[in-house]
Parts: C-alpha cells; sequence; structure tokens
C-alpha cells in the first residue's frame, strides 16, 4: 500500500517535472522560431496587419488604414514564437496556427457603414460569411455580427465597405500564444500522468489501492477536460474572426459628414422636404 | 387726437397679424395650408404636390446671385438639373428667381418637378419650392408666376440696395455627387458628353 501510494506521488511529481521541461522545451522552441525567417512570421491573412500588438485596439477614419492597406510588410520579430502544433481542438476548425506564421491571434473587427438602402445592405451581409467559409453569429434590424475564417477578414472588410460610405471602423487583436502554449503543455503532462495512472491501476492488488488510483485518475481527467475545452475555444476564436457591422440608411439629402460648407441651408430644401405622399 | 391713437392702434393690429413674418403667402387656389410658423409654410394640393415657403436668415453680402448660385450648385450636386432660369416678381415688387429643375430620386425611376422661387432680402431669404410627380408638372408649371406675384416678401431695408439686386448669370448644374451604395447605372455610349454614372463604392 505504502509502495502504490509513494509510486502515485512518483507519477505526480512527474507530471509536474514534465510541465517544467515543456515549459523549459517551449524556451527553446521560441528560439527556434525567432530564428524563422521574419516573412514566415508575418500574418499571411488578408485582413490584420502585421504589426498589430497584443491587447492592442487601432481605430482609424475610412480611408485612413495603412494598417490595412499594407498587410504584406513583414514584421521584425521582436519576441519569441511558439512553433510547437496545436493541441487538441475542434475537428471542424482547421489548425489556426497554420496562416498565421505560428502566433495565436484573436481578431475583432467592427465597422459602420452608411448605406443607400439598408435592406438591401443587411441581405447582402448575411449572405457574405457563406462566400468565406463563416456564418452569421448574431443580428438585428441595423447590426449584424460575423464570424469570418481569419484569413479572410480582409477581403470581407473590403467587400463591406463597397456597400456604402465607412464611418469607422476599428480592428482589435489579441495575441493569445503564450496561453496557448502554456494549455498545450500542460495537456501533454497530464496525459502522460494519466497514461502512468492507468498503468498504476492494472497493478492494483486491493480495491483501497484501486480506489486511491482512481481518485487521482479523475482528478487528472477533469483538468484535462477543462484544458482541452479552453483550447476548443481559443481554437474557435482564433480561426473565426468576429466582425460588427452596424448599417445605417442615409438619405438622398443626408449632408457629406466631411463638408465644411458653413451654409448648410440646401440641405433643407428639395423634392423630399416638399412632395406629399 | 383720437384718430391718431385709432391710427396706431391699426397699425399695430396689422403688425400683429402678419406675426411680423418675413414672408406672406395664402395657399394658391388648389392648395390647403398644413401647417405655418413664421419660418415656413406647408400647402398640399390633391395632387400630393407640395408647396413648401421656407425662410432662412440672410448675411451680410448674401445676394440674389449668390445664394442662386449656391442653390442650383448644391442641388445639382444632389441630382437636380436646372431646366429653366426666369425672373420673377413678389407682390411686393422684390425681384426673384424661378429656377425649374428635373429630378429623380436616387434608387427610383420615378421623374419629379421642382421649382424654386428665390427672393432675398437683407433681413432673409425666401424659397418657395413646389415639388410633385412630373406627370403634374405641366399642369402647375404656368402657375408657378401667379404664385411668386401672391408671395409677399418682407425684410427690405431702403437705405440698401439687396432687394434691388441684379438677377444672377445663367446658371448650369453641375454634374451629380457619385452615392454610394447605389449600383452602377448602364453606360449610354451615344451620351458621350454626358457626365459619367455614379460609381459605386
Amino acid at each position: 500500500m505504502r509502495r502504490l501510494t509513494m509510486l502515485v506521488l512518483l507519477g505526480l511529481v512527474t507530471a509536474g517535472c514534465m510541465k517544467s521541461v515543456s515549459r523549459g522545451s517551449y524556451k527553446r522552441m521560441d528560439m527556434a522560431g525567432a530564428a524563422a525567417p521574419a516573412g514566415e512570421a508575418s500574418p499571411p491573412m488578408d485582413a490584420p496587419a502585421a504589426d498589430y500588438k497584443s491587447k492592442e485596439s487601432k481605430r482609424y477614419d475610412d480611408g485612413a488604414s495603412p494598417e490595412l492597406a499594407s498587410p504584406s510588410s513583414p514584421e521584425p520579430v521582436t519576441k519569441p514564437e511558439p512553433t510547437a502544433r496545436p493541441g487538441t481542438g475542434d475537428p471542424a476548425v482547421e489548425d489556426p496556427r497554420k496562416d498565421i506564421g505560428g502566433r495565436m491571434i484573436i481578431y475583432t473587427a467592427t465597422m459602420r457603414v452608411a448605406v443607400f438602402n439598408l435592406e438591401d445592405a443587411l441581405e447582402k451581409a448575411e449572405s457574405l460569411p457563406e462566400r468565406y467559409g463563416g456564418y452569421v453569429h448574431s443580428m438585428n434590424a441595423s447590426e449584424i455580427v460575423l464570424k469570418i475564417p481569419a484569413r479572410k477578414l480582409r477581403t470581407a472588410m473590403t467587400e463591406l465597405a463597397g456597400y456604402g460610405t465607412v464611418e469607422s471602423k476599428s480592428l482589435n487583436t489579441q495575441d493569445v500564444s503564450a496561453e496557448y502554449v502554456d494549455i498545450e503543455s500542460r495537456i501533454r503532462a497530464l496525459e502522460g500522468t494519466h497514461k502512468q495512472l492507468l498503468e498504476l491501476l492494472g497493478k492494483a492488488r486491493t480495491v483501497d489501492e484501486a480506489l486511491h488510483v482512481r481518485q487521482a485518475l479523475d482528478q487528472v481527467g477533469a483538468e484535462l477536460e477543462v484544458l482541452k475545452g479552453r483550447m476548443r475555444q481559443l481554437d474557435s476564436l482564433i480561426s473565426f474572426s468576429t466582425l460588427t457591422l452596424s448599417l445605417y440608411e442615409r438619405g438622398p439629402h443626408t449632408p457629406t459628414p466631411s463638408s465644411n460648407d458653413p451654409f448648410h441651408w440646401v440641405d433643407e430644401l428639395g423634392v423630399e422636404a416638399t412632395e406629399y405622399k | 387726437m383720437q384718430r391718431l391713437i385709432l391710427l396706431m392702434g391699426l397699425a399695430v393690429f396689422v403688425a400683429g397679424a402678419s406675426g411680423c413674418r418675413n414672408y406672406e403667402l395664402k395657399p394658391p387656389t388648389g392648395f390647403a395650408q398644413v401647417d405655418a410658423d413664421d419660418y415656413e409654410a406647408r400647402m398640399k394640393a390633391g395632387d400630393d404636390v407640395g408647396l413648401h415657403l421656407k425662410v432662412f436668415p440672410n448675411v451680410e453680402g448674401g445676394t440674389l446671385g449668390f445664394w442662386a448660385e449656391d442653390l442650383v450648385k448644391k442641388l445639382g450636386k444632389r441630382g437636380y438639373a436646372l431646366v429653366g432660369q426666369k425672373r420673377v416678381k413678389s407682390k411686393n415688387g422684390v425681384d426673384g428667381t424661378r429656377l425649374d429643375f428635373d429630378y429623380t430620386p436616387p434608387g427610383t425611376q420615378e421623374k419629379k418637378f421642382y421649382t424654386a422661387l428665390l427672393f432675398v432680402s437683407d433681413e432673409s431669404i425666401v424659397v418657395v419650392q413646389l415639388a410633385g410627380n412630373d406627370e403634374r408638372r405641366s399642369h402647375w408649371a404656368p402657375r408657378v408666376d401667379e404664385i411668386a406675384g401672391d408671395t409677399v416678401v418682407r425684410g427690405c431695408k431702403p437705405w440698401k440696395k439687396t432687394c434691388d439686386g441684379p438677377q444672377p448669370g445663367k446658371l448650369t448644374s453641375p454634374p451629380p455627387d457619385p452615392i454610394f451604395g447605389l449600383p452602377a447605372e448602364p453606360s449610354q455610349p451615344e451620351a458621350a458628353d454626358q457626365p459619367p454614372p455614379p460609381m459605386p463604392a
């Protein structure tokens, strides 16, 4: 019994060691990532720019989005890039790092577009994600939230801008590389422990011994499930960018927002202001 | 003395009755008044043609020529094409300009007529607008001068020349600004000298 307890403890300690070893190997992998060509490190996805920093938000006016305009400029690698393979994730979601040079970035974009015909624009926006392999997350009378594959975000935003006059747009990024790699390492370590505990369970000679190992197995299994769930969530968020599109209708007499004309009196004149229907 | 007080009282009454408005326009035959205040009056005909009088404050240097050009230019950018321009006179002798436009609201095929009678006094710019479906143009067009002649424009200062200013020169509408969000119109090869159709964003 004492020997078995010792073995269980040894297994858990070994798992802890594996975790720290994984972290150590992550650092080594970082070095490998840093040695990779800079071009490989820049995200090849269409929309977000290479120089978006983690948890940074950039706002810019229509037509003044140099980041979006020149996405191909490679970012000098200033910090280590994780290059480990992604762990277990939703099989429906493709390897999220395949197209973004190893970085795990969640992109969230918003657009506000003034359109002439709101109904038509909403209809078009609703059918847009289907063509890009995405889906409509939610929508109401004037706002639609789209889930677009990250590498198609730029193309989708360009297409949506064509619906009317872009009043504002923004792109937020969140770099979750560190969390992602940490979860991967912890999953690997726990899987190792899980395997060892299963072996121990096979060697248990008494019910008491088996119960002790079973308890440890349950604990490890539960922790594994939590981590795998978070991994799936991250995979989904990284693979599908969230694009919130707000539309509003502008009439033919709507003044140009950028106009610096001091005399707006003619805006109040015209057929729309005179005729009865 | 009694007669003088009576006359003064009458003058005050007349001023009060007119509301000291910078305009006066009773509904022309065929129109019923929808609402009116010191700055605008709305009237409607049975065929949905609208008559809308609007008063704007004038500024120093604002002449008939200046505002007529401003109006034609800005309406032109919204798709209004000037098809006629002529001199008119208000009931109290203020010179004005009649500007006739063709207009098709963007995204529709409905042709409209739009006529603006522009009067400028020292205190205000008075615009009498008439608009409706293009089929009703021939019915109302001959009556526009009559409506101009029924309009009273106030705010002229005798020591200034704004109300007697010259007529604007011959005006032309600029090409309309593109309206983003509208599909491109089919190109018309025969109209090579026409302005290009609005381009989508």
